[in-house]
């Protein structure tokens, strides 16, 4: 199993590299974050992926803690207009043990 | 488009030339979609349950006619799995039934005529995942929308027609729960094809493909948009409270103390006229039939046999529709999160929680609910360590130790009834850590679960459930555990021996002083007769002279040879247990006086005429009653869903071992003490 990646130093020089983004247990309840990557057994890597939590799939983080719940919104809007209007209509809910809410790496959108 | 009408018509051996094969269409989908509801409403209660062999996977399948075709339908429904790729052990069930390497029990391997894909309208993106991979099985396929209705309420519409050509297969909106669209199965069924469309491998691609194809069919919500966010928000407060580790915590005990009191109240009613129905059959078979082998057999053997099982049924019955009821309402997925974390270092996770508290009732119903286990190796712990649960056959011992134990202080008696409970529990957790540290290794897979959308139950779905589970019982009760209960019945009733001289000598006294008037006399004299008659023919059956043949195991823990034989004899069922040493001390079974009955018990001598009953050995008893298996029909069921015999044999050694160091020492450490 993979161990999560450590936390950049905030006074870290800033690189040019994409943001590896930060745990899912870090998030606030309300805010909403692209998933870019997880860092746990493969299988249960596959398992949230098959259940929604993909690789750039956005979220919306329900409840913070044990468990950690969370809606998958859809990655990209089915039309123009207000994605998240649009997208929240078409989620589902999938709750994590804080272990895999820790691995779990985002990038927070609003 | 190659048709699903050129591939039927075919027959199967075993069904006659003329028996036309049956038309197999297995559903497949993701877990949630509603996918069981819609198989039990196409099949009604037309269908049955068993396992795919070789595995501790449910099978279920259901026949419907079809009058527009000449042969019936066969649904299997499928194991809900949210890919097909994924190393679980329900997902390669999936695979091999639809490559026709995996059958229901007695059905020929063939792979399905059709394939159903369910998906969840309101989750369509996520679904057509399963659909991509499925579509590239190249099976004749049709694809259900299902909770169509509730996808419009949100303000999604939906391409029906766009959605069918992308796909290369039907495609037809339905609602399974309200009954709606389900009349275009059939019609459906007949363009099942195999789909011209071959989507991407790759998981990426598989993705982006899910991601084109509901963009392309979806149009977005418009004014209910805000309507649902609101519904978000309180879904969120509400997830909130039943997942917090006090509130939550709060509630669910809640929820199960109203579990148990409706199963226990609502219960007692049924089991008391099942009860009686089958003493009556048994007086009604024993008074048909002349005297004899054939009468006690019937009577005896069947009819009491059938009936000692089957008067759990409405135990079970209530339990299963009550669970059903929590689970449709989308209450369970969130209280497994709550006693989660007081499991997980058992190596159990919450979904181990309803069959463990199931058991408690009875453990039949709560190792046949391990099946909602997903983890294999976690189902079989479960299924392993649910007979430690002190189930609804064990009180009868506990009141009669307890009382025995500590006459006259009520109080101190229900701390060490809880005190049962709460061992039982303890060696459930010890044993299934220690069945995860060894023979079940591997690390426990952190709980991911799909929280299901709040919602009123469906009551048809929970009365074909509770159907279901009740009617796979009563056939396990007639079937494996009538044949296992007739054994120790037979080894308690033969063979038949003449009373001892002592009786006829009782019997005699007792007739000539009703002779002469003194009837109060001779009452107690005929009393002795029969006492004596009772425990002469009971040390002397087979039951009996095994109980003393093996009293030198059972003489560490204290207990004498009556002692053993009310263990021995007890071996099929617990509650026996009370009855036989009924009749070994007072030669009657009859608690209608129950204060004197326990007077003769705890007064009990041994032949030596010390006590049977001391302290030490009263606890030794208590203990080895908590832990031990004394119950052949959870043995049966064990091996059933555990989907071999070892792990029955196995939980029955364990059982045992663990029950008779545990009683051991106790006796051991209270003799130490001082205690007697």
């Amino acid at each position: 199993m993979m161990s999560a990646p450590s936390q950049p130093s905030p006074n870290a020089p800033a690189d040019t590299t994409p943001p590896r983004g930060v745990p899912l247990s870090s998030l606030s309840a309300g805010q909403v974050a692209d998933v870019c990557e997880t860092c746990m057994d493969p299988r249960d890597t596959a398992m949230l992926r098959a259940m929604g939590l993909a690789p750039a799939a956005t979220i919306r983080l329900c409840r913070q803690g044990e468990p950690c719940i969370l809606e998958v919104l859809l990655s990209e809007p089915p039309a123009a207009g207000d994605g998240l209007c649009a997208r929240a209509d078409c989620r589902c809910r999938i709750g994590l043990t804080r272990y895999l809410a820790q691995r779990v790496k985002v990038i927070r959108v609003r | 488009m190659n048709k699903v009408q050129a591939s039927v018509g075919g027959v199967t051996p075993g069904q006659g030339l003329l028996a036309p094969r049956a038309f197999r269409v297995a559903l497949l989908g993701n877990p949630n979609t509603g996918k069981t509801t819609l198989f039990n409403q196409l099949s009604g209660l037309r269908h049955k349950t068993s396992n795919f062999p070789g595995t501790t996977q449910e099978a279920r399948t259901g026949l419907l006619r079809d009058p527009a075709r000449d042969q019936p339908v066969e649904l299997i429904d499928l194991p809900g799995v949210y890919s097909l790729e994924l190393d679980l052990h329900e997902a390669d069930v999936c695979r091999r039934v639809l490559a026709g390497t995996l059958a229901p029990p007695g059905e020929p391997a063939r792979a399905p005529d059709a394939l159903l894909i369910v998906v969840d309208a309101t989750n369509l993106a996520r679904n057509l995942l399963i659909v991509g991979e499925a579509l590239r099985r190249r099976l004749p396929t049709i694809v259900a929308l299902n909770m169509h209705d509730l996808a419009r309420k949100r303000g999604l519409h939906f391409d029906i027609d766009a959605l069918a050509s992308i796909l290369g297969c039907p495609v037809f909106p339905c609602s399974a729960r309200r009954g709606e669209g389900l009349e275009s199965f059939r019609s459906t069924l007949e363009q099942a094809q195999v789909p011209h469309v071959t989507p991407p491998g790759s998981q990426d691609g598989l993705e982006a493909w899910a991601r084109e194809t509901f963009a392309a069919v979806v149009r977005p919500a418009d004014s209910h948009a805000a309507d649902s966010l609101r519904a978000h928000s309180f879904t969120d407060r509400l997830d909130t409270a039943v997942t917090h580790p006090v509130a939550g915590l709060g509630i669910f005990l809640l929820v199960m103390l109203g579990l148990f009191w409706t199963i226990f109240s609502l219960a007692a009613v049924p089991m008391d006229l099942i009860d009686g129905a089958f003493s009556w059959l048994s007086d009604f078979v024993r008074a048909a039939l002349p005297e004899g082998i054939l009468a006690d057999f019937l009577a005896g053997g069947v009819v009491n046999g059938i009936g000692g099982t089957l008067v759990f049924l409405p135990q079970i019955c209530i339990l299963f529709f009550l669970i059903s009821l929590l689970e449709d309402t989308g209450y369970l997925a969130r209280a497994a999160f709550v006693v989660n974390r007081y499991l997980a270092p058992f190596g159990l996770s919450g979904h181990a929680f309803v069959p463990l508290l199931a058991s408690h009732a009875c453990a039949l119903p709560g190792i046949m609910s391990c099946r909602a286990i997903p983890d294999r190796r976690e189902r079989l712990a479960a299924i392993l360590v649910a007979p430690f649960a002190s189930c609804s056959a064990r009180i009868p011992v506990y009141v009669l130790l307890t009382v025995i134990l500590f006459p006259g202080r009520p109080v101190i008696q229900a701390l060490a009834f809880a005190a049962c409970y709460a061992l039982g529990i303890a060696a459930a957790l010890l044993s299934a850590l220690i069945a995860r540290r060894t023979l079940l290794r591997g690390a426990s897979r952190p709980m991911a679960l799909e929280l299901p959308t709040y919602k009123l139950p469906s009551l048809r779905t929970a009365f074909v459930t509770t159907f279901e589970r009740a009617w796979v019982f009563i056939r396990n009760a007639g079937t494996t555990i009538l044949a296992i209960c007739i054994v120790p019945w037979w080894l308690g009733e033969y063979p038949h021996v003449q009373p001892p001289p002592r009786v006829a000598e009782l019997r005699a006294q007792a007739e000539a002083l009703t002779a002469a008037g003194q009837q109060a006399a001779a009452r107690p004299l005929l009393a002795d007769a029969d006492r004596l008659q009772a425990s002469d023919a009971g040390a002397r059956s087979f039951i009996g002279r095994i109980g003393r043949t093996v009293q030198p195991v059972f003489e560490p823990l204290g207990f004498d040879w009556k002692l053993s034989v009310g263990v021995v004899s007890s071996f099929a069922a617990r509650e026996v247990f009370v009855s036989t040493m009924r009749i070994m001390v007072t030669g009657h079974d009859d608690d209608s006086d129950d204060d004197s009955m326990m007077e003769a018990l705890r007064t009990a001598t041994r032949d030596d005429g010390s006590p049977i009953f001391t302290a030490a050995t009263s606890w030794s008893l208590l203990v080895y009653y908590v832990l031990a298996m004394q119950c052949l029909p959870t043995l049966a069921v064990t091996a059933r869903e555990a989907g071999s015999r070892r792990w029955a044999f196995l939980q029955l050694g364990w059982m045992f071992a663990l029950a008779y160091a545990a009683a051991f020492l106790v006796r051991l450490t209270l003799r130490a003490a001082g205690v007697p």
